[in-house]
């Protein structure tokens, strides 16, 4: 049978003949016998078979070595099945043996035992020497990149497999796996290392990505799944975990690289992989959070004009003449143009992460934080956020300049508020956003009333009702004064036609941002009959009210007659017309003194040097200055320009005027906010304590930061200052522990709070 | 701390031991109510007689050998229940010599002078004399004047300071005014804090150095006494977080700032 000679022999007769031995107790004989000969038989098939194929250990050739081995591990998978073929037989013919003498003798059943035979006579130094070198050899052959006789090398690891000392683990578990995984760990260390210094961080990643793709079917395919798991720890504790720093930080290709060049896939190589160790993403978070801030703060730096290139070194270096009026609204401009480049740029930036964010990084919400703070971080660190944000938007709403439909618009401002919203301090904003709106507004500048209610309803979205409720109002003013405009002209009829029409807006104080609450100014004769008029229709309509002019905020069209009675329609501000009703007297030739002027229209100085350098500094000039110059001055002398021609009949003489806040304008918006502050921190205290009459210290300045935090972050020694003055007007008392305060509810009248 | 060696105390007792001994070198007249009504009309306003106005009361305090300067008056005007600062009605003085049992002016200063060892020194207390229930009577006989109130705040100091402090904010308060000026405030703490809170004197110069706070609430007034009570001399348990007034964090981080700059030890007191 050991010999496959089986054929000839009787399945019956040597059962029965088995049967019989057992029957009559001569079972340990049989079974003893039986053991021997299986004990011959290997040790012939081994000297015959397995012997000469001994990989000799001298063979430095891998190629060679790889044959030898794979001819060895071939042998020992036939000696197996030669071993396994006869034994199976064995097994059938002392069936009777095995149910009943190994039982009661307590030996292993026949097949067990040729197992355990098969072991002890095979499995044994030097043969298992040689079969674990030469499978590790086999591996050692693959992973460097050859092909390998696999089937041949998964027939021995099956038969490691199956063989095991009674109870112990499987010879593939005891011997050939640690061996396995020592081997595997070398191997990986040095990889490591190796592929750091020769490749790019792409290369790395899809060479480690290919390694654990190679190995998980290495184990799958002709090792045991239980390896699985510990060689992939050595893959990652190898390739991984101490190489991720120096992944990302390579240079010209490390994680800066990837971002620039948007490379997706390496990108989503990286996260996927590294999200495989522990501190993968730790390390990917910090990493693509200094990248980002890095990018934010190129982004603040390029925003701020450098010194060299201040538009007012020009002053000195330019040409004289023309070519330095206009110099100015080219430096105003360019500041324009920066503050709407650093919204765009951060709305790109922002596009950018968020592709990455999306198609690489899966939506990772720990990412999503860091990013988060990483916007957050740099875009508060540009003081000028809020402004430029704020000019953005006005750009985009402003009719006539960008050409663009209401959908594109509103997907640029649905980005925008996703920019506002890393913003700290939005009270800032919103002083800001009411200045722009309320010239848009004023000048009839909106693009659509669509637009704009469409913009108040994101930031009432954001920021809820209490932050729009100003803004709102305006549009309600607007449209009040609209109507009332209407009602006037009929309450007037036809009487007035020959005088000047007017169109009036009628502001609520608390809406608009009205920088004076009662300029000084003195209207000309043409302007006095209107305004009266008006005045008077309004008050009989809602008496109790008070009505102040604001001449610096309204514009006027006023036809003017020049040399051979050529017109133009010129559109100036209020300011310029009365400026301009001055002239209308003169003769040719007749001058105004600066000074003159100040006494007739009494405004204030910055507003008349500013009306007049637009009317005879500009692109167009209605006023010819004596001495001609950029600058208006005290000492200087005005007349009417009787030449002045342009092609166009209809003339805007815009005021000289930069969009962007200077250094003082910046100073008063800001104590502006700090005041509105006061308020808010107030009201904010006694909101609280009217809904808890008694709070500690601490809670009280925690509750008021919280709540206050969607506008600005208060703090907290100008809420203890607040406390302080609501203490000292009896508002608040501080309790007997000096450490919590109670709300003074006798006090009916909160009227000075707002 | 029993021995007398304090400055001030010893300023302000030896005048009116002198003024003690010209009258009568053995013992202080016992009191009479006739003399005290006498002693007020000595004093009183020529132009008005309900009234001890300042420059009586100064005169007042110049015969009983009474320091202007220290916290004398303003207990003065604490145990006689005064409204108004530096004058002191007929019936406050009726009420106050009665209740006192006080007739002469040195019984006047050494109820004065009692009282601020005890409240403004921090003193220990007087140690009642021979206080056998049944010689009731007797008691004036050896003290100066009837000392049962003396007694009465000497049970519990610290309650009968803060009562003392509080008053004294009340009675320098401007009538239409919510609190008083810094300026008076200094002067105030300096009299009756600084002498057993040095670290009041360090406060009033960062004060002054400062120059721009102007008044000072009744809370700020209240929270210096909590601050000299309970916050050690060195500044270290001082929490900002807390809920002291910001002129008392100022202080503080300013200090603290001053400090780190300096050898650690330099604030010491």
């Amino acid at each position: 049978m050991l010999n496959h000679r089986a054929a000839h022999l009787s399945f019956e007769e040597n059962h029965r003949y088995g049967y019989n031995l057992v029957l009559f107790k001569n079972g340990s004989l049989l079974y003893e016998g039986t053991c021997r000969l299986i004990v011959e038989n290997l040790e012939k098939l081994v000297n015959r078979d397995l012997s000469p194929t001994f990989p000799s250990g001298s063979n430095t050739d891998s190629i060679q070595r790889s044959q030898q081995g794979e001819t060895f591990l071939k042998a020992l998978r036939k000696l197996w099945e030669d071993h396994t073929a006869g034994l199976q037989k064995l097994k059938d013919i002392l069936n009777y043996m095995d149910r009943v003498y190994t039982k009661s003798a307590g030996v292993p059943e026949i097949w067990d035992k040729g197992l355990l035979l098969f072991l002890k006579h095979i499995i044994h130094p030097p043969i298992s020497t040689h079969i674990i070198s030469a499978i590790l050899d086999q591996i050692r052959t693959e992973r460097d990149g050859f092909v390998i006789n696999r089937s041949a090398v998964k027939g021995c690891v099956e038969v490691l497999l199956q063989l095991s000392d009674p109870d112990g683990p499987s010879v593939y578990k005891r011997d050939l796996e640690p061996a396995f995984l020592q081997e595997s760990e070398l191997f990986y260390r040095a990889e490591g290392e190796k592929l750091l210094e020769s490749c790019t961080a792409p290369e790395y990643l899809t060479r480690v990505e290919n390694r654990f793709d190679s190995e998980e079917a290495r184990t799958h395919h002709y090792l045991s799944a239980s390896t699985d798991e510990p060689l992939r720890e050595i893959l990652k504790q190898n390739l991984l975990t101490p190489h991720l720093t120096a992944i990302m930080e390579m240079p010209d290709s490390g994680l800066d690289n990837m971002i620039n060049l948007d490379k997706l896939d390496d990108l989503s190589r990286l996260y996927k992989l590294f999200l495989k160790v522990p501190e993968g993403l730790t390390a990917l978070k910090k990493a693509i959070k200094e990248s980002l801030i890095r990018r934010g703060k190129e982004i603040n730096m390029s925003s701020t004009p450098s010194e060299n290139t201040d538009p007012f070194v020009d002053e000195e270096t330019g040409s004289k003449g023309k070519g330095k009026a206009r110099a100015r609204p080219n430096a105003a401009a360019q500041t324009l143009t920066l503050a709407l480049k650093w919204v765009q740029d951060v709305l790109d930036l922002k596009d950018k992460f968020d592709n990455i964010w999306m198609k690489s990084f899966r939506s990772d919400r720990e990412l999503e934080g860091s990013l988060n703070e990483a916007f957050r971080s740099f875009i508060n660190r540009n003081e000028k956020a809020q402004e430029f944000i704020s000019l953005f938007v006005d750009d985009n709403l402003k009719k006539g300049l960008k050409g663009k439909t209401d959908t594109e618009i509103d997907i640029v401002l649905d980005k925008t508020i996703l920019i506002f919203r890393y913003l700290d301090d939005k009270d800032v904003f919103d002083s800001y956003y009411k200045g722009h709106l309320a010239k848009r507004l004023l000048n009839n500048r909106s693009i659509s009333d669509d637009a704009e209610r469409g913009m108040l309803a994101k930031l009432k979205m954001e920021c809820g009702h209490q932050f729009t409720q100003k803004l709102e109002g305006m549009f309600k003013d607007m449209k009040v004064s609209a109507d009332t405009m209407e009602a006037y002209h009929r309450h007037i009829g036809d009487v007035d036609a020959q005088g000047t029409e007017i169109s009036v807006i009628v502001m609520t104080s608390t809406f608009w941002p009205v920088s004076d609450p009662s300029p000084s100014y003195k209207f000309p004769e043409v302007l006095i009959k209107p305004a009266e008029s008006y005045k008077q229709f309004y008050l009989s309509r809602h008496s109790g009210r008070r009505l102040t002019w604001q001449p610096a905020m309204g514009n006027a069209d006023v036809r003017v007659r020049f040399k051979n009675d050529k017109y133009h329609e010129l559109n100036v501000s209020t300011f310029g017309l009365m400026v301009l009703v001055l002239f209308e007297q003169l003769g040719e030739s007749d001058f105004l003194t600066y000074k003159e002027i100040q006494d007739a229209v009494s405004i204030s100085d910055a507003d008349l040097q500013r009306t007049l350098q637009s009317l005879a500094c500009a692109k167009y000039k209605i006023l010819k200055k004596h001495p001609p110059g950029r600058d208006v001055n005290v000492d200087d002398a005005f007349s009417f320009n009787l030449d002045f021609s342009a092609p166009l009949y209809k003339i805007k003489i815009s005021t000289v005027a930069s969009r962007v806040e200077s250094t003082d304008e910046r100073r008063e918006t800001k104590e502006k906010v700090d005041g509105e502050r006061r308020y808010q921190i107030e009201a904010c205290i006694m909101r609280i304590m009217k809904d808890r009459k008694h709070m500690v210290h601490n809670d009280l300045i925690n509750e008021v930061t919280r709540q206050l935090a969607h506008r600005f972050h208060p703090n907290p020694l100008d809420i203890k200052r607040r406390i302080e003055g609501l203490i000292e007007r009896d508002y608040l008392e501080r309790c007997e522990d000096k450490k919590s305060y109670n709300y003074m509810s006798d006090l009916s009248s909160l009227s000075d709070l707002r | 701390l029993d021995s007398d060696t304090t400055s001030t105390a010893t300023k302000n007792s030896k005048p009116a031991a002198k003024v003690q001994r010209s009258a009568d070198p053995s013992k202080p007249e016992p009191y009479s109510p006739s003399r005290a009504a006498d002693l007020y009309s000595t004093y009183a306003d020529d132009d008005d007689q309900g009234v001890i106005g300042p420059e009586e009361l100064e005169k007042l305090f110049g015969d009983a050998g009474i320091s202007l300067e220290g916290s004398l008056p303003l207990l003065l005007a604490w145990l006689f229940g005064s409204t108004e600062m530096a004058k002191v009605t007929k019936a406050e003085w009726e009420k106050g010599t009665a209740g006192l049992r006080i007739s002469s002016l040195p019984a006047l200063s050494a109820a004065l002078t009692d009282l601020e060892n005890l409240l403004v020194h921090d003193k220990p207390p007087l140690k009642p004399a021979q206080t056998t229930p049944s010689s009731k009577k007797n008691t004036s006989s050896s003290d100066p004047y009837d000392r049962s109130q003396y007694f009465r705040l000497a049970h519990d100091p610290k309650k009968a300071f803060l009562e003392f402090y509080l008053f004294v904010y009340t009675l320098s308060k401007p009538p239409q005014s919510r609190n008083i000026e810094i300026e008076t405030a200094c002067a105030l703490w300096s009299v009756i804090l600084a002498p057993r809170y040095p670290m009041v004197d360090d406060i009033i110069s960062f004060i002054n150095e400062k120059g721009t706070y102007k008044a000072v609430t009744k809370d700020l007034w209240s929270m210096m006494l909590e601050f000299c009570q309970t916050v050690s001399p060195n500044l270290d348990d001082y929490d900002p977080e807390a809920a002291w007034p910001t002129l008392l964090d100022d202080y503080v981080s300013t200090k603290k700032s001053k400090v780190d700059g300096a050898p650690s030890n330099a604030n010491a007191i």
